[in-house]
């Protein structure tokens, strides 16, 4: 025994007495930390394990289940029609835009509205006011005004086809690791006339499938925005249902999501798809014999032209790392499922954890966009005033620049890991809630969650070393 | 295939975010089978009504 512990105590001493290497790698060099990420990632575990602890000793019934909600207000319907064609209007622009303006990215209000506002702005709405996406979704708007228009001249439209229940989820996860890959991987995002022509094409889907199946069902189950922000405003104090506006337990709402096929998948892309955002920036994948290069070398071998061969590489990667997430996610469902002597199945059990994942994936948005948002966000300040980037200055702002005093490096960390920390224990709670109510004996629900807090240890550490990686 | 030891320094760091899962890991594998075995010798211990 000696024989092993002695070495592995000296490794552990020597690592934790070095000088700290990691910190040079780390975010340590932008901000003035006062200990290493590395040291964070054990201070963060242990934090995790000491809320398994208290949750098993002060949590012995499932309560977020019976968690009551009170009518606050209602939303009048001449708001919600104001909202929708608002969307509209700037979906329009954003697409003109795009088509007429200069295709210069940082010029054009079309790349900064799409990457900057709606898919990280909307999160971030969403998490504290309620599903604001499906108000202001253009094509849903589109939709139900058709709907109503065809119902008042010419007795409504043709019954929708049924949706097939065992695609679930299933499309959503697909656009939204569709639009991962146009941010993270392909060459043409920079365009923004290729940009809205890609935008243009996903509305025309939504229409479609909207035509085909009835608004409401493909707007829940296929477009992968309106479901990935509906997951987000799960955690939201505010829950919006025909128009009608309550206020609950912020989290509690996670416990309702629908157990569709494909709930977990898309969760586990938008985390996926984040982590690989950051990591893709450090030089683990860009640095001169990084994986990128290792990567773009190989698929150049393999007959593919310089460029096609870099944005493979990058599939690849965002590929690996969305399975990598779901693989922990489905280790901790196997573990849950061998515990509970094989109860429930391992499918139904994937479905019926799967909302535990949402904190999570907010937390990865808030780590790694939180000060994209803060500081590219302001760039929409002098961009509507020159959408098109060709000297125009509608509302006189297009002088206006980007404050990068309004945070320091410091707070945007503190803020970075505080989220990794607070997301993780909050999507411990749901999960031993749910474990509860799941397994009859307090005692196997609690054993059973073993599994998951370690896969929340792996996403936090995870979560802190891709940070490490992007500021390196 | 030799140990890039001579670059330590730019890969030790990872080990260091892997340590917490592989403790947390270890810990909770121990946990799991005392746990096991306490079940097993309480179901083998025979009960008060066995013994009348």
């Amino acid at each position: 025994m000696s024989r092993v512990l002695k070495p592995s105590l000296f490794a552990l001493g020597l690592a934790l007495a070095a000088p700290a290497t990691a910190s040079a790698h780390g975010i340590g060099q932008r901000a003035d930390l006062p200990i290493p990420l590395w040291l964070v990632a054990w201070a963060a575990a242990f934090v995790l394990v000491a809320s398994f602890v208290a949750l098993s000793v002060l949590w012995p019934r499932p309560v977020l289940a019976q968690a009551k909600s009170r009518l606050i207000g209602r939303l009048p319907l001449a708001l919600e029609l104001l909202a929708g064609a608002a969307g509209v209007f700037a979906f329009g622009v954003i697409v003109y835009a795009g088509l007429a303006g200069s295709q210069t990215a940082t010029a054009n209000i079309a790349p900064t509205a799409i990457f900057v506002l709606v898919w990280i702005g909307i999160p971030f709405l969403s998490v504290v006011f309620g599903d604001v996406f499906a108000v202001i979704s253009p094509w849903r708007a589109v939709g139900r005004g058709v709907g109503w228009a065809a119902a008042k001249l010419g007795g409504g439209l043709p019954a929708p086809i049924a949706y097939p229940q065992r695609l679930g989820r299933w499309p959503a996860a697909l656009m939204i690791l569709g639009f991962a890959w146009i941010e993270l991987a392909w060459s043409g995002r920079e365009e923004p006339s290729s940009l809205v022509i890609v935008a243009l094409v996903y509305a025309a889907v939504m229409l479609i499938g909207m035509s085909c199946f009835g608004a409401e069902t493909w707007c829940r189950n296929a477009d992968g925005f309106g479901v990935a922000f509906g997951l987000f405003a799960l955690l939201a104090p505010l829950e919006w249902q025909d128009r009608r506006c309550r206020l609950r337990v912020p989290l509690v709402g996670a416990v309702k999501m629908e157990q569709l096929a494909g709930s977990a998948a898309v969760v586990c892309v938008m985390i996926g798809s984040t982590s690989f955002d950051g990591f893709s920036q450090g030089t683990v994948w860009t640095g001169a014999s990084g994986l990128a290069q290792r990567l773009t070398n190989l698929f150049s071998s393999l007959g593919f032209a310089e460029g096609a061969a870099v944005e493979v590489a990058y599939s690849v990667g965002l590929l690996l790392v969305v399975g990598l997430v779901a693989g922990l996610y489905r280790l901790a469902v196997v573990g849950m499922n061998r515990t509970g002597s094989g109860k429930p199945a391992v499918g139904k059990l994937a479905r019926s954890f799967a909302h535990t994942l949402i904190p999570i994936a907010m937390a990865y948005v808030v780590a790694h966009y939180f000060s994209l948002l803060v500081f590219q966000g302001q760039g929409i300040v002098f961009l509507i005033s020159d959408p098109l980037g060709d000297g125009s200055d509608i509302f006189g702002t297009s002088g206006s620049g980007i404050d990068y005093s309004v945070l320091s490096a410091n707070a945007i960390w503190y803020a970075q890991v505080a989220a990794l920390v607070i997301g993780h224990v909050a999507a411990l709670m749901l999960a031993h809630d749910k474990a509860l109510v799941t397994w009859e004996s307090p005692r196997v629900a609690i054993r059973s969650q073993y599994w998951m807090l370690l896969v929340m240890v792996a996403f936090t550490c995870l979560g802190l070393w891709f940070l490490s990686a992007a500021a390196s | 295939m030799s140990i890039p030891l001579a670059h330590i320094a730019h890969w030790y760091h990872v080990l260091l975010y892997l340590a917490p899962i592989l403790v947390i890991g270890a810990g909770l594998w121990w946990s799991a089978r005392r746990e096991a075995k306490r079940e097993r010798a309480a179901s083998a211990r025979p009960s008060v009504s066995d013994e009348r």
